[in-house]
């Protein structure tokens, strides 16, 4: 009798250890209800305004990458053998700058990149030798060495050869190419490290 | 000193932003306001006296002040909206869509009919040209694309394209039939006597191409999808 008296008692005072089935139930029902409750008044206003601004933020980032990547500076990772002495076969990165192709800066000596004429997809790494107007002579096959050409570069083209003339498919293949393939100026190798420095006109 | 009791609400709006700042981002800006307002009478307060141990590192608004800032405020804004707005116009004409007039009589049955009378008039239709095409460089024969030139950069053209690499075309001028190499197409206006295209400076390399041409927008009578037509008998793929 006592103890049943002091059962009562600890319920009342905890109610939460009083664990019979119904409370149980209505426990679980109650944390649910405050649960929604709780869901409810979340300021979702201002947690689905915050979420736009966030991804306002992000695309804001991502269309000034564009602009700088497309109009002002990009890094363009250089490989392959068709510019050997100047740069490496495994690859160097390498500063591309934007604006001198449109303002009309190219010259010859500087090193370019195109857009390749044959795969339109794919960009190529050559030094430009001849802009428009210019003579340019070559070798016309690769294995006989006397049978040269010489060929003037047509109006809004420009003429563009690997240093590596070995191995390099360029405008001897496939004539000039039009300037406004012309995509930017390399202007400083980056990585390596030990070989960092610019890449001014040569030759 | 501050009084203890203003110093105690500063530690309870302290620990409550703490609290608040993962929940609800409102109130917790609210709260942070007030925090901070408190937290700069109890600094003027303070800095009558030397010592300053009872300093929070609190993330405080800064408050500007409003009265003759304003029109620099304005100003400030209407260029950041404005580089914005310039940025997302930039990027969007470039990856996916932008409207270009279309000048010239070398397209004339499908863009400009009508200007007939006035071939030197700077006004000409508004067309949408689309950029989803360049990805993967997939074109089909008959889609009409707007491309640079290639005998001048800084001028963009509109013609019909014609054929693809690896077909063989007739020349309608010449009579000759050629190959058109990799990488390349051929393109010619729809006003043969006007045009200035593939039969004057040969096929064009299909990374000139700026994008495909696909409604007409202005003006609003003839709004609506440009259609492919080709010119039959003239192009084999082999």
């Amino acid at each position: 009798m006592q103890r049943e008296e002091e059962k009562a008692a600890f319920r009342d005072s905890n109610p939460t250890t009083a664990f019979s089935r119904t409370d149980k139930g209505i426990i679980l029902m109650g944390s649910i209800r405050s649960l929604v409750k709780r869901m409810q008044d979340l300021p979702w206003r201002s947690v689905a305004k915050e979420g736009v601004e966030r991804s306002f933020l992000l695309a804001k980032f991502l269309c000034f990458c564009h602009v700088t990547n497309n109009y002002i500076c990009s890094i363009a990772l250089v490989c392959g053998p068709s510019m050997l002495p100047t740069l490496n076969l495994t690859g160097d990165l390498v500063l591309v700058e934007r604006i001198s192709p449109r303002i009309n800066r190219v010259g010859h000596g500087d090193i370019v990149i195109v857009r390749s004429p044959e795969n339109p997809r794919k960009t190529i790494t050559k030094r430009i030798t001849g802009m428009e107007g210019d003579s340019v002579t070559f070798a016309y096959d690769r294995r006989q060495h006397d049978r040269w050409k010489t060929i003037i570069v047509p109006k809004g083209h420009v003429w563009v050869q690997g240093d590596n003339v070995f191995a390099s498919n360029d405008s001897r293949n496939f004539g000039p190419v039009p300037y406004a393939l012309v995509q930017g100026k390399a202007l400083v190798r980056i990585w390596p490290p030990s070989a960092f420095g610019s890449l001014g006109p040569g030759l | 000193m501050p009084s203890p009791n203003s110093l105690k609400t500063l530690k309870f709006l302290h620990s409550k932003t703490q609290r608040l700042s993962s929940t609800s981002p409102s109130l917790h800006q609210r709260l942070l306001i007030k925090s901070s307002a408190l937290h700069q009478r109890l600094l003027i307060k303070s800095s009558t006296l030397p010592s300053d141990d009872h300093i929070f590192p609190l993330t405080c608004i800064t408050f500007c002040g409003t009265s003759n800032m304003g029109t620099l405020g304005f100003l400030w804004s209407f260029t950041r909206a404005s580089v914005t707005g310039a940025l997302f116009g930039v990027t969007i004409s470039d990856r996916y869509a932008s409207i270009v007039p279309v000048r010239g009589l070398s397209m004339y049955p499908t863009f400009n009919p009508g200007r007939n009378s006035f071939p030197r008039s700077l006004s000409g239709d508004l067309v949408l040209v689309e950029k989803f095409c360049l990805a993967k460089y997939k074109f089909s024969h008959g889609d009409v694309i707007v491309f640079r030139s290639p005998s001048n950069h800084k001028e963009t053209l509109v013609k019909r394209l014609i054929a693809l690499p690896g077909e063989w075309i007739r020349v309608p001028e010449s009579r000759e039939i050629l190959k058109i190499p990799q990488g390349h197409c051929w393109v010619e206006g729809d006003n043969s006597t006007h045009s200035l295209d593939s039969r004057s400076f040969g096929p064009i390399p299909l990374a000139l191409i700026q994008g495909r041409v696909s409604h007409v927008i202005w003006p609003p009578q003839r709004m609506g999808e440009v259609e492919r037509k080709l010119p039959t008998g003239r192009v084999s793929s082999y």
